[in-house]
């Protein structure tokens, strides 16, 4: 099996040369003439090195084309793009729930459509496809992980990641490291365990799996009463990780426990739930854990990008990672160890005692949901979300989507809590840009973005010249200084940004590419 | 994993793995989706059916499984493999019939085909009732000293300048169950929660906006829109307005903004005390 997997990729390799296959080795660069994954590159930064588009000439950015993605069958909620398109050899490719496009990155042609059957897994989103030579990899609602030729988005089969029946449902992208697929599951509304699994890029069969809830005597097991509740705690793997190659470390993060609201059902810190993990790519086992959010009762997943950087932080040079997580605070870790260097909040908060030794929040009991109602900031939709963060490393600033919100939690379980066992009532939305200085966690500047109280669900995106590219609620596209945050350049679309902006050099010129709404919004300089 | 939100212009936000419908979005959807339909999971239960099955199950399995089929001396069956894999009564049936005597489960092969159906229906309502949040009933609420919360609406509160108890909030205890006035005292208005539970609110006022231009001139009215390169309104003849930020100073007055304001100074018991008050408004 091993050996026709290096055949197959070796003669992917070479047909590279005339076919528009994809070249490994740019998974381990930041993106320039290609988008490969759907953070750019394996460090999460989505941070690009092209200059072409300056703080100085980026007022004459000019469209392009427009894609509109009308053959959904999606409307509203569902059918927006949230993927991150890929961008290889010319072509981008890009999903919604059940849909997969090529698009042909110079003109906005549709190249090919595939449209998956109808189903009952939740719509609710997708974050792209991941590519491997010439395939390419995607999650159906239902939980399949599916192989399209890129060629012609032709299905070349399908194998069961999880059980719809089960009420798993399926976002994320997979990702591709080295010859293995990693895929991740979805849903929290049944009390499923979560779990990460590597697959077969050939044959889509299972290589490893790693279980989000350890086994009764492993470490970690301690945080649960028992091992029913471990085996119904939760624990979803939705967004993309990222990778450092030289370490040789996968870092995947995971959601909210189970029940979700319910928290003396499950006492104790609940590992690996809500948690940053290093894991051994080659295998799936754990090499250590950090978590932000300990015992979390308030939906606050930890799946936020693990971004990846080399540098100083008090004194001493790190390999690190940041993560601004939903619960409202941005940690710095030590990446080879795990250990935590660096723990501040983004977003004024009411629900904690402050920090522990090992740098995580302690939670307040009080603050957890009751049957009256307790008032917490932020919301279950947390400080930020999935949107994509942005770091430069040349400045030393990490960009997040961050919202300034309060809701109302309860818990409403009658009998033996299950599943949500509660809910909360959303009281307030905001969204703002926030520069966090990494070495302090201080916010350098904040940008706001909202207007009538909504919410902005668009990632990030810099630039080494200096640029932010963002979009606000009112259906503006934005390209901001990123040092201090001053809108250089804007164009109103009319649809708020949804997934996280692109940019790649074609023929040599620079384009920036915005998902908003059901369409791609393509950019440039003009000639 | 999800949220919702309505925002006071009416444009509908939705969180979650979400987007916004901006009012350009609305406009051009040609049917609004029902957005409970999302959570409803993967199964279409009989209703009918389902009742009939849960006045069998109850004498029959209750015992042994809990009334609520959350398990009690035996096995929860709302997140059973089996059960949740059964299509009228193709798994749990020979299980029924045949017991499982090895782990203390009886047989009962009197129960019809039939009825082993409708039981298998109300399996899948329990798991739906679970699954679904936005089923789930929100009560008892009133934990909180309502003397205690009339200080607050007339002191720390400032409830009182605004609003009066035999004015506009006489009565209000008897127009909203507690779940929402606890909701709309905090952040009045349409909220996406509300949405999901079929309920409506009147909109908000919209805020006022005052533009002073570079030229002197004054323009005034209700707001429309605004981002930070422009100002939408309509002025008091019903004009529609926009004006360039660029040199003007905007004054925007939001009714509203002492409620949000609010959020971050109530303790649980001011909020919940408050709720006491007000619920002796019938």
């Amino acid at each position: 099996m091993k050996l026709a997997r290096v055949w197959i990729t070796a003669l992917c390799l070479a047909a590279g040369m005339v076919s528009q296959e994809l070249n490994p080795s740019a998974l381990k660069q930041p993106a320039t003439d290609t988008w490969p994954t759907y953070n750019g590159d394996y460090s999460g930064r989505r941070n690009s090195p092209l200059t072409q588009i300056d703080t100085k000439n980026v007022q004459g950015l000019a469209l392009q084309w427009i894609y509109r993605a009308g053959n959904s069958g999606l409307n509203g909620f569902a059918g927006s793009i949230k993927s991150t398109p890929l961008l290889v050899n010319g072509t981008l490719y890009f999903t919604m729930p059940d849909n997969v496009w090529a698009v042909d990155a110079r003109t906005g042609s549709e190249i090919w459509h595939y449209k998956y059957p109808e189903n009952p897994g939740v719509h609710i989103g997708s974050r792209g496809v991941g590519m491997y030579g010439d395939w390419l990899y995607f999650e159906s609602p239902d939980c399949n992980l599916i192989s399209l030729d890129a060629k012609d988005g032709k299905e070349r089969w399908r194998k069961t990641i999880a059980d719809v029946k089960a009420e798993y449902f399926c976002t994320m992208a997979p990702m591709v490291v080295g010859n293995r697929i990693i895929v991740g599951v979805g849903g929290d509304s049944l009390d499923n365990p979560g779990f990460l699994e590597a697959r077969d890029p050939e044959t889509g069969d299972v290589e490893w799996r790693w279980e989000t809830e350890p086994l009764a005597g492993q470490p970690g097991s301690e945080t649960w009463p028992n091992q029913d509740a471990m085996r119904h705690g939760g624990g979803m793997t939705w967004m993309p990780g990222t990778y450092d190659p030289e370490l040789n470390l996968l870092y995947w993060t995971t959601g909210n426990p189970n029940p979700v609201h319910a928290g003396d059902a499950r006492k104790g810190d609940n590992l690996w739930t809500c948690s940053i993990v290093a894991l051994n790519p080659d295998s799936g086992k754990l090499v250590w854990a950090f978590q932000p959010s300990p015992h979390d009762t308030h939906d606050w997943d930890a799946v936020q990008t693990p971004v990846l950087f080399d540098g100083e932080i008090h004194g001493e040079q790190h390999k690190m990672l940041a993560q601004a997580s939903r619960n409202g605070y941005f940690f710095v870790l030590d990446r080879k160890t795990g250990k935590n260097l660096l723990t501040a909040p983004f977003m004024a908060n009411n629900w904690t005692k402050g920090v522990d030794a090992q740098g995580r929040p302690i939670p307040n009991p009080s603050k957890e949901p009751k049957r009256d109602g307790t008032l917490v900031s932020p919301s279950s939709n947390g400080a930020t979300n999935w949107f994509a963060p942005s770091f430069d490393p040349a400045k030393g600033l990490f960009y997040v989507n961050a919202s300034q919100n309060y809701s109302v939690f309860y818990y409403t379980a009658e009998g033996k809590p299950e599943g949500y066992a509660g809910r909360d009532d959303f009281l307030t939305f905001s969204s703002v840009i926030e520069a966090i200085d990494y070495k302090t966690g201080k916010v350098q500047w904040r940008h706001d973005i909202s207007s009538a109280g909504a919410m902005s669900f668009g990632g990030l995106l810099s630039t080494s010249a200096g640029l932010l590219f963002a979009g606000d609620t009112s259906g503006n596209l934005l390209a901001m200084d990123s040092g201090d945050g001053k809108t250089l350049w804007h164009a109103r679309v009319g649809q708020n940004t949804t997934n996280g902006a692109i940019t790649y050099l074609l023929d040599g010129r620079q384009y920036v590419l915005f998902g908003a709404g059901d369409s791609l919004f393509s950019f440039a300089l003009p000639r | 994993m999800m949220c919702f939100h309505l925002s006071r212009c009416g444009a509908v936000v939705i969180l979650g793995s979400g987007l916004v419908w901006g009012q350009d979005q609305a406009a051009r959807a040609e049917k609004k989706p029902d957005p409970t339909a999302m959570f409803a999971g993967p199964d279409k239960i009989d209703q009918t059916a389902a009742e009939r099955g849960k006045k069998l199950f109850g004498p029959t399995c209750g015992f042994c499984h809990g009334a609520d089929a959350a398990g009690k001396s035996a096995p929860d069956l709302i997140r059973s493999q089996l059960v949740l894999h059964d299509e009228g009564g193709n798994l749990i049936g020979p299980v029924i019939h045949n017991g499982r005597t090895d782990r203390g489960m009886p047989a009962f092969p009197a129960l019809s085909n039939e009825q082993i159906a409708d039981i298998g229906q109300f399996l899948k309502l329990r798991k739906q009732a679970t699954s679904n949040r936005f089923g789930y009933v929100i009560q008892g609420l009133l934990t909180g000293d309502a003397k205690a919360g009339e200080s607050y609406f007339n002191g720390e509160g400032k409830c009182a300048t605004c609003h009066s108890a035999t004015g506009d909030l006489a009565g209000i205890a008897s127009r909203f169950e507690a779940v929402d006035l606890q909701r709309r005292f905090l952040s009045p208005g349409p909220s996406m929660m509300e949405m999901y539970m079929g309920k409506t609110s009147k909109p908000l006022p919209s805020p006022t906006v005052t533009v002073r231009l570079a030229s002197g001139e004054t323009i005034a009215g209700t707001l429309v829109r605004e981002d930070e390169f422009n100002v939408e309104l309509r002025d008091a003849r019903g004009w529609h307005r926009s004006v360039s930020r660029e040199g003007a100073q905007v004054e925007i007055r939001d009714p509203m903004s002492f409620h949000r304001e609010q959020l971050a100074k109530y303790s649980d018991a001011d909020m919940h005390n408050l709720l006491a008050y007000l619920e002796t408004l019938k």
